[in-house]
């Protein structure tokens, strides 16, 4: 019975958090880039924000210095603030040399007593990036054959 | 009976006069009977030009003009940083380390050895610290290597018209073709080019602006990988221009217009029309050319039939040939400017005839008119049977003050996007309506193939700098204030 209460008391938790999260979301606020839960292998890291009503909104990038576990999110800026007074327009910023990790976007729209009335979050990883290999990205056979057959052609006539 | 000494040269002095006096009978009579002045001797015949220089204005060889838009450097870290050809040495150096010298070491090696590779390949290794050296307008791959090497090998003749060339640090013994049928080429280097490599990686770190792909700032629904500027400071602010002559100025007009006819003015009918534009006309109309009201000279000449058509950089030569006797890229004041190629295009007549078109540029920026190019010239079967010019004079440094915050590209497309979709609308450059305000922005954010900045002037002769928005395959152009974001003009192309 116990088992069956805990249950349903943390799915309701569960329920009453999601549901909490969606609500803090601004429906009229996108962020673009980076998409939520993605990763990227970007050192210059562009952030880009839809805004699609007239709006003053602080945009905060946070780098988490902690675990997963237990985050602590580290300000790589915070309350960059744009007002627009058109009914579409993108907050842009570029941050760069991005090292790797997890990393939270927060954009607050801001209401007309000065405070956050919505929150909007964007979560992504960054990654090293990998180098391009050149023997990787050609077939080295290919190349070799293709060379061959330029000699053979060079000294035989095509 | 033998001549004495003194004889024989007698003799000989009258030969000579003779032979004078029958080249001064000659000559007079051309005098007389042709009406041919001094004057014209030392002039020339436009129609008689087919190649070789000629003593007029200006105008660069074809290999200082067939050169890259502009290029674009990436430290394959995000972002890509754009440089015009004149503020950087990327294409051209002494010592021989610029992509020009590196493809011309390529074409010179024996055997030559180029290959298609797939478009993943290329994108993935140029997603390292690498640069693309961009063109806007069309030139055959063929055509470059003539005018980087002297020849094209037959090999070459398989790649369209180049796009992009581009040399990768993760491959610095290849270099790397687009065309514009959407195939890719690698060519090898016969040595690695080391140079280049950390020449492009000092660009990579420069306080140059960051330009992303458009779709980076959209989201994941748009695909266009057309370059816009996060941000920019720019130092352009708005300046007079002036046209190239005033159409009162009868003399003027007919000073220019002699160039035109020179051998034959004599016998051009000149119509001076109440508009102030004056029309110039040899036999029924076989050459015309029209001086207007707002500067512009415009020349149109019947092409003959039994002329054969030639090649693209034959062509060039030709419309390099007429465009000096014209003077050049000086105005009718004598003010030298800056032309680049605007646009190209092969067989625009069905019978193997080019195109070229032509812009003007003030320091690394372009000056454009919105209602014409600063000259337009056709070839057709080795004639020039339609030349356009349109010249300003300005000062440059009045063009140059302190550097401003431009609006950003991306919120002048937010902002402007309905002013935008009704000029599409109204041009027909839609294939199919947009249903709801989402669509219509991403109608033109599709739309758009390249977003730069420049200057812009119209009939009120103020040059404004202005962000160039170029839509529909570069079949129009739209204009807006770089500061404000306000809509400025447009030009269908």
């Amino acid at each position: 019975m116990r088992k069956i209460v805990a249950l349903i008391v943390m799915a309701a938790m569960l329920l009453v958090n999601t549901s909490f999260a969606f609500a803090a979301a601004d429906p009229y606020i996108t962020i673009v880039n980076p998409a939520n839960e993605t990763t990227i292998t970007s050192g210059n890291l562009l952030v880009s924000v839809k805004i699609s009503k007239k709006a003053t909104v602080k945009v905060s990038l946070y780098k988490n210095t902690g675990t997963d576990a237990a985050p602590a999110w580290q300000a790589v800026f915070a309350n960059d603030s744009f007002t627009t007074k058109s009914n579409l327009s993108f907050y842009t910023r570029k941050v760069e040399n991005v090292s790797s990790g997890k990393y939270r976007i927060k954009v607050d729209t801001i209401g007309s007593n000065g405070t956050a009335v919505y929150s909007t979050y964007s979560n992504v990883t960054v990654k090293e990036k990998a180098g391009a290999d050149e023997k990787a990205v050609f077939n080295s056979n290919t190349g070799a054959a293709t060379f061959l057959q330029s000699l053979l052609q060079s000294i035989f006539g095509s | 009976m033998e001549r004495t000494p003194r004889e024989n040269l007698i003799e000989k002095t009258k030969t000579v006069i003779i032979v004078v006096l029958s080249v001064c009978m000659v000559l007079l009579l051309c005098f007389f009977w042709l009406n041919i002045s001094l004057k014209d001797i030392k002039s020339f015949s436009i129609d008689s030009l087919t190649s070789g220089e000629v003593d007029g204005g200006n105008m660069p060889e074809a290999k200082a003009l067939f050169v890259p838009s502009r290029f674009a450097v990436t430290d394959g870290t995000g972002g890509d940083r754009l440089f015009d050809i004149g503020s950087v040495a990327c294409w051209r150096t002494e010592a021989g380390t610029g992509m020009a010298d590196l493809l011309e070491a390529s074409l010179n090696t024996k055997p030559f050895f180029v290959e298609e590779i797939t478009k993943e390949q290329y994108d993935k290794i140029l997603d390292t610290l690498s640069v693309k050296a961009v063109f806007d307008y069309k030139l055959r791959f063929a055509d470059l290597c003539t005018l980087v090497s002297g020849n094209a090998p037959a090999e070459v003749e398989q790649v369209g018209a180049i796009e992009e060339l581009s040399f990768s640090t993760a491959s610095e013994g290849s270099l790397f073709v687009k065309d514009d049928r959407g195939k890719y080429y690698r060519l090898l280097l016969p040595e690695r080019g080391g140079y280049l490599s950390s020449y492009i990686e000092t660009l990579s770190q420069s306080e140059k602006e960051l330009y992303f792909p458009i779709d980076s700032y959209l989201g994941e629904t748009a695909v266009n990988k057309t370059l816009v500027p996060i941000e920019l400071y720019a130092e352009l602010q708005d300046f007079k221009v002036n046209r190239d002559f005033d159409a009162k100025n009868r003399e003027t007009i007919d000073g220019l217009a002699k160039r035109f006819f020179s051998e034959s003015f004599d016998f051009v009918r000149k119509i001076e029309e109440e508009s102030g534009r004056t029309v110039y006309m040899y036999g029924y109309g076989q050459r015309i050319l029209i001086a207007d009201v707002d500067g512009t000279l415009e020349y149109k000449k019947e092409a003959s039939d039994d002329s054969a058509s030639v090649s693209f950089l034959e062509a060039f030569k030709i419309a390099r040939t007429f465009i000096k006797a014209q003077g050049g890229v000086a105005t009718a004041s004598g003010d030298e400017l800056q032309p680049y190629i605007k646009s190209t295009e092969y067989n625009f007549d069905g019978n193997g005839g080019s195109r070229f078109v032509f812009g003007l540029k003030c320091g690394e920026y372009r000056l454009l008119n919105d209602s014409s190019d600063a000259i337009v010239i056709e070839v057709s079967k080795g004639q020039v049977t339609y030349f356009k010019r349109s010249f300003v004079s300005f000062d440059e440094k009045s063009a140059v003050g302190h550097p401003l915050e431009a609006m950003a590209a991306i919120n002048v497309i937010a902002k402007n996007y309905k002013e935008i979709y009704n000029i599409m609308t109204e041009n027909v450059l839609l294939k199919e309506d947009a249903a709801g305000e989402d669509a219509e922005f991403e109608i033109v954010t599709d739309a758009i193939t390249e977003i730069s900045y420049g200057y812009v002037y119209g009939d009120d002769n103020v040059a404004r700098s202005a962000w160039i928005i170029t839509c529909a395959n570069g079949g129009l152009e739209v204009y807006f204030s770089l500061y404000e974001g306000e809509f400025l003009s447009y030009r269908v192309q």
